[in-house]
């Protein structure tokens, strides 16, 4: 599980820790089951406050992705499934439509990148 | 790339003789308790193994000449260790793992043979059926002592070489901003050491009745190790690599950046493993299948780390690297 922040984007800390676990959970790196690193860690390893991780996890916890348990930590609930599998599916009908519009995979590709660049 | 060799060390002849001298002093042992309590003892050596099973057996009972004799057998291991600390001598932290291991088995073997006299001095005939318990725990606690004391008599070891070359070009990178921080984290477990520390742990309850409650107590120790050293956790920040046992009060060991060269991954570890590995090969935490990140140090044994996404934790740790060593941007180690 890979948590990355950086101090310099407009996004809040504690948002770019949430963003991480969840595309960890998006591209199926992170697993219904999997705990995330205890908050203390996680505080002292990023240099930052140990209120921006609770609060990161606490989103994730709203979102029903993770499940915060006293003693064990914060865990990836099954909802994480769910979650790769909406982004799955958004990924293939997205795909199936260019295909219909008769757009080449690079074409495609092309208007990924550019979406990304300008969302 | 710098190929440390280190086989000259200072201090390597002392600890060459801290390993073997316990050995070999407890193998002397036994023949100085028969000549200072010679007066005090009963006619044959009612130690151990059949002769304490019952009178029936008493005329099993070796003399104490050859009881003594008996135990020589420590100076053969004193030699094999003497083979072991050469074998292992581009790893001062191995060798005095070795120093160690010395220590404890010669507390053992001298505190066994010390507790097997006292426990018949001055008893007139055959002793009293069965031994005290005490036999069995005093020799296991003075060598956990003993084995503390010889790590202390060791010192520490000497510090691995320090690197401050970038990875090598075409090793997979992430590419951090520079003012980025990332955290890698992923616990790990072994299903074969879960499986071999409960198997140990079930034997001692048969092992108590059937052997000798000293076996039980190796058993206990072994499988509880085995069972508390089954799950780890490793973690890469801007500082470096640990590897945690959550289970074993968060005992932890760290490798500083300064100390790696690059890492990569590799299809399985070295040789085959479970739970904690320290060994010629290699050291890190192996868990008997898949895929591995290994940490090339300066040192020339790799670290090795189970995972099961190795090629994230390898583009990290390269990462880290070459952002502190091409811009200069501190890790913090």
């Amino acid at each position: 599980m890979l948590i990355s922040v950086d101090p310099s984007s407009p996004v809040g800390l504690a948002d770019q820790v949430a963003r991480s676990v969840r595309a960890g959970i998006a591209d199926g790196s992170v697993r219904p089951g999997d705990r995330l690193p205890p908050a203390r860690e996680a505080a002292a390893a990023l240099s930052v406050g140990l209120h921006t991780i609770l609060r990161g996890y606490q989103q994730l916890r709203d979102e029903g992705l993770v499940e915060l348990r006293r003693g064990r930590g914060a865990v990836v609930t099954d909802a994480g499934n769910s979650l790769r599998a909406r982004t799955d599916q958004l990924a293939r009908d997205f795909t199936s439509a260019c295909r219909h519009l008769g757009l080449t995979a690079d074409q495609t590709l092309a208007l990924v990148r550019d979406a990304l660049q300008h969302p | 790339m710098a190929d440390f060799r280190d086989e000259v060390g200072r201090g390597r002849l002392r600890w060459l003789l801290l390993a073997v001298a316990p050995l070999t002093v407890a193998a002397g042992v036994p023949w100085l308790l028969v000549l200072v309590c010679g007066d005090r003892l009963p006619e044959r050596a009612y130690v151990y193994g059949w002769s304490r099973v019952g009178p029936q057996y008493a005329h099993l009972a070796p003399t104490w000449s050859s009881w003594s004799a008996g135990w020589s057998y420590c100076l053969l291991y004193a030699v094999l260790l003497g083979v072991v600390f050469r074998r292992v001598r581009r790893w001062p932290r191995l060798q005095r793992m070795v120093v160690a291991g010395g220590w404890t088995a010669g507390t053992v073997a001298a505190t066994q043979a010390v507790c097997g006299v006292l426990a018949v001095v001055d008893v007139p005939g055959y002793p009293p059926h069965p031994m005290a318990r005490w036999y069995d725990v005093v020799p296991a606690a003075v060598g956990l002592v003993g084995g503390v004391a010889g790590l202390l008599l060791a010192g520490s070891a000497p510090a691995s070489p320090e690197t401050a070359d970038a990875p090598p070009a075409g090793l997979p990178a992430r590419r951090l901003g520079r003012t980025e921080r990332a955290l890698f984290s992923e616990v790990v477990w072994s299903t074969k050491a879960r499986v071999v520390g409960v198997l140990f742990l079930l034997c001692v309850p048969v092992a108590m009745v059937v052997v000798q409650s000293f076996t039980a107590v190796v058993l206990l120790v072994v499988g509880l190790f085995a069972v508390l050293q089954s799950t780890a956790r490793i973690q890469i920040d801007g500082t470096g690599v640990s590897l945690t046992l959550p289970l074993l009060g968060r005992a932890r060991r760290r490798v500083p950046y300064r100390h790696v060269r690059y890492a990569e991954t590799a299809e399985r570890a070295p040789t085959a493993g479970w739970g904690l590995a320290e060994n010629k090969r290699y050291w890190g935490y192996a868990a008997g299948r898949g895929p591995v990140m290994v940490l090339r140090l300066t040192d020339d044994r790799p670290f090795v780390a189970a995972l099961r996404d190795p090629e994230a934790a390898v583009a990290l740790v390269n990462g880290h690297l070459a952002r502190a060593r091409t811009s200069g941007t501190t890790t913090g180690d």
